[in-house]
């Protein structure tokens, strides 16, 4: 497994402007993925785990917010220092993503065939004649039949299981090394989710490709992910290979997560809460965010913030609950 | 027995509605709305009546016959003739020629003038987007018709040849026409920009061109289809008053404006109605006409505007 990291980001700070002042969205995340790699990143909603995905496709819009700090290491090259043009010959091409609502990310008047071809087009020089062969391909390969109709259709006319293979076609059409998808099932119901993702996982393995998988259900990070990235108010707090992570959470906040996972055959009452909201991003004071909501919170939790510590091996945790038993 | 033949029908309805795209559900709509048929049918009339008219009059439009001077309408001129002695049927058809040109014309223009400068500035917002609609603004400060007065007056000055005097007329009125056409593409680019799927063109890397054309433009050309529609009539009635004046196209090229002129003269107001009335009412038809039209257009291409 000791392969070069494909995507490697170090000390990421996001920035949003906000009436009460600049909001740290994304706080100094470093993360790395390796070729064939599944990254799962997990967290609640507004933890920063889409303005990551955002921040490393440059997506973040200039007018609400800015990347401040760290690097985005895409092959060793710094995504954020680029020039536009550069970046947009390897945006779609050697890196895609995936939309979280397939039904709102394909252009209403266009037909299928259109957007499909459209960026094998624009990276590929190829021409319209070869790229509908290559996006009529695609349409067979994520799984639809009638690839002649469904390529002559508007986004209106299918389904929304459907169109998010349509999605997942477009973003492979170009073979990129690394596939960014943000939240790719929320939007489509259970039977179609376990499809989109033996999907994903197929074509992944079929293409060597590397994978950012960004969700908050525990139940696709057990299927796919090799490794999980826990993020909490836009730090990371926990990060482990998915088996260790899953058989052995330390933070009590990933504990949580994982109490609040409903188990077949295990009918409770009522499944598991965190007491309490995500803290106000705005006025962070130096502490462990987590703090307030934790069962386990000390004096200096609340003072202090916990630095990254290794527990074993690649399985970090950011937590003083762990801090003594390392250090001591 | 009797099912087969149930089948086969169900199966054509079902085949029919799946082939209907979204411009056949627009002309679906659009064919229910009896009176912008009717508009559409007299515009049709009247460019044809334009077109190919001429053709079958058996007089010339510089046709002068000083013995046929001023008569009344009769089975030889159907709408009688001027102080030159030229047929007026014939010249309302060559008339009609050029006020549709000049609508059709600067109509164009300004579409593609608005269309562009409206979706560069919403796209771009910024420094572009405040130069683009601060044009915009300072023209719509500027009441349009004496600004068209005074550049067709400098025109006039210029001693612009008047054949060429027809495309300076769609160039002035283009000018007056785009700002309000801008502001209404930029307000459509400026929510369109927010939504998903442009999101993801940036996260397909596609080029901006491509992004403008091949994205944005299309889902804006309902908007261009039904104010350039409209705008249409409002480009013949000023080109009408125009001329009307003396200042737009000027004789002996003639236009439906420049042939009411000669109701300015008394004796032709009381005397002589078959020399202004029937180009008064060309131009009154046709402009109705377009208006039943783009109203009926937007109603069939944007079916939620009429609930409201």
């Amino acid at each position: 497994m000791a392969k070069e990291p494909i995507l490697q980001i170090n000390q990421l700070l996001t920035q949003f402007y906000s009436d009460g002042g600049k909001v740290n969205a994304v706080n100094n995340v470093s993360l790395e993925i390796r070729e064939g790699q599944t990254v799962c990143l997990v967290g609640e909603s507004g933890c920063g785990k889409s303005a990551t995905a955002m921040s490393v496709m440059g997506l973040i819009d200039p007018s609400s917010g800015q990347v401040s700090n760290g690097e985005v290491l895409f092959e060793g090259q710094d995504l954020l220092k680029m020039k536009k043009g550069d970046l947009r010959r390897l945006r779609g091409k050697d890196f895609a993503m995936i939309f979280q609502e397939p039904m709102s990310s394909l252009n209403p008047v266009l037909t299928i065939g259109e957007q499909i071809t459209e960026s094998i087009i624009e990276h590929e020089l190829l021409s319209k004649k070869e790229a509908k062969q290559r996006g009529l391909e695609l349409i067979n390969l994520v799984g639809i039949g009638r690839g002649e109709e469904i390529f002559s259709s508007y986004p209106h006319q299918l389904s929304g299981g459907m169109l998010q293979r349509i999605m997942i076609a477009i973003a492979i059409s170009c073979n990129p090394r690394l596939l960014i998808a943000d939240e790719p099932t929320t939007a489509l119901d259970v039977t179609i989710q376990a499809q989109i993702l033996d999907l994903l996982r197929n074509l992944k393995e079929e293409r060597n490709m590397s994978m950012l998988l960004i969700t908050h259900d525990l139940g696709v990070v057990a299927e796919v992910a090799d490794y999980v990235i826990v993020m909490y108010a836009g730090k990371i707090i926990e990060q482990g290979p998915v088996v260790e992570l899953f058989k052995n959470p330390k933070h009590p906040y990933t504990k949580g997560l994982l109490a609040a996972k409903p188990v077949i055959n295990q009918r409770r009452e009522k499944l598991y809460t965190i007491p309490g909201q995500v803290p106000n991003l705005i006025d962070l004071q130096p502490s462990c965010y987590f703090s307030e909501r934790c069962e386990h919170c000390m004096s200096i939790c609340t003072t202090k913030q916990p630095p990254m510590k290794q527990i074993r091996d690649s399985h970090d945790v950011a937590c003083w609950l762990y801090e003594e038993e390392v250090s001591v | 027995m009797e099912n087969p033949p149930i089948t086969i029908a169900s199966k054509s309805k079902a085949e029919k509605r799946k082939k209907s795209s979204l411009w056949g559900q627009v002309l679906q709509r659009f064919l229910k709305k009896k009176i912008a048929l009717v508009g559409l049918g007299f515009l049709l009339f009247i460019f044809l009546f334009s077109l190919i008219g001429p053709f079958f009059s058996p007089y010339a439009t510089e046709g002068v016959n000083p013995t046929q001077i001023n008569l009344p309408p009769s089975s030889e001129h159907w709408l009688g003739t001027d102080k030159l002695g030229r047929d007026v049927l014939t010249r309302l058809m060559f008339a009609g020629r050029i006020s549709l040109t000049v609508g059709v014309g600067a109509m164009v223009l300004s579409v593609t003038f608005g269309a562009l400068l409206g979706i560069l500035a919403g796209y771009y917002k910024g420094i572009i987007d405040q130069i683009v609609m601060r044009i915009a603004d300072i023209l719509m400060t500027l009441p349009s018709l004496p600004l068209l007065f005074i550049m067709a007056a400098v025109m006039s000055e210029w001693k612009v040849p008047t054949e060429q005097r027809l495309y300076i007329v769609m160039l002035m009125l283009s000018l007056v026409g785009w700002p309000g056409l801008a502001r209404l593409v930029r307000s459509q680019v400026l929510s369109l920009r927010e939504r998903q799927f442009i999101q993801a063109t940036d996260a397909l890397g596609l080029r901006d061109h491509r992004k403008l054309l091949n994205h944005l433009l299309p889902n804006i050309v309902p908007l261009l289809i039904v104010s350039g529609t409209l705008s249409i009539g409002g480009a013949i009635l000023s080109e009408s008053v125009l001329s009307y004046f003396g200042l737009g196209v000027v004789p002996p090229t003639a236009s439906w404006g420049n042939m009411i002129n000669a109701a300015n003269s008394l004796i032709d107001f009381q005397k002589r109605p078959w020399l202004w009335i029937p180009p008064g009412i060309a131009i009154f038809l046709t402009v109705i006409s377009i208006n039943l039209l783009g109203d009926g257009l937007r109603d069939a291409i944007d079916p939620n505007m009429k609930r409201r």
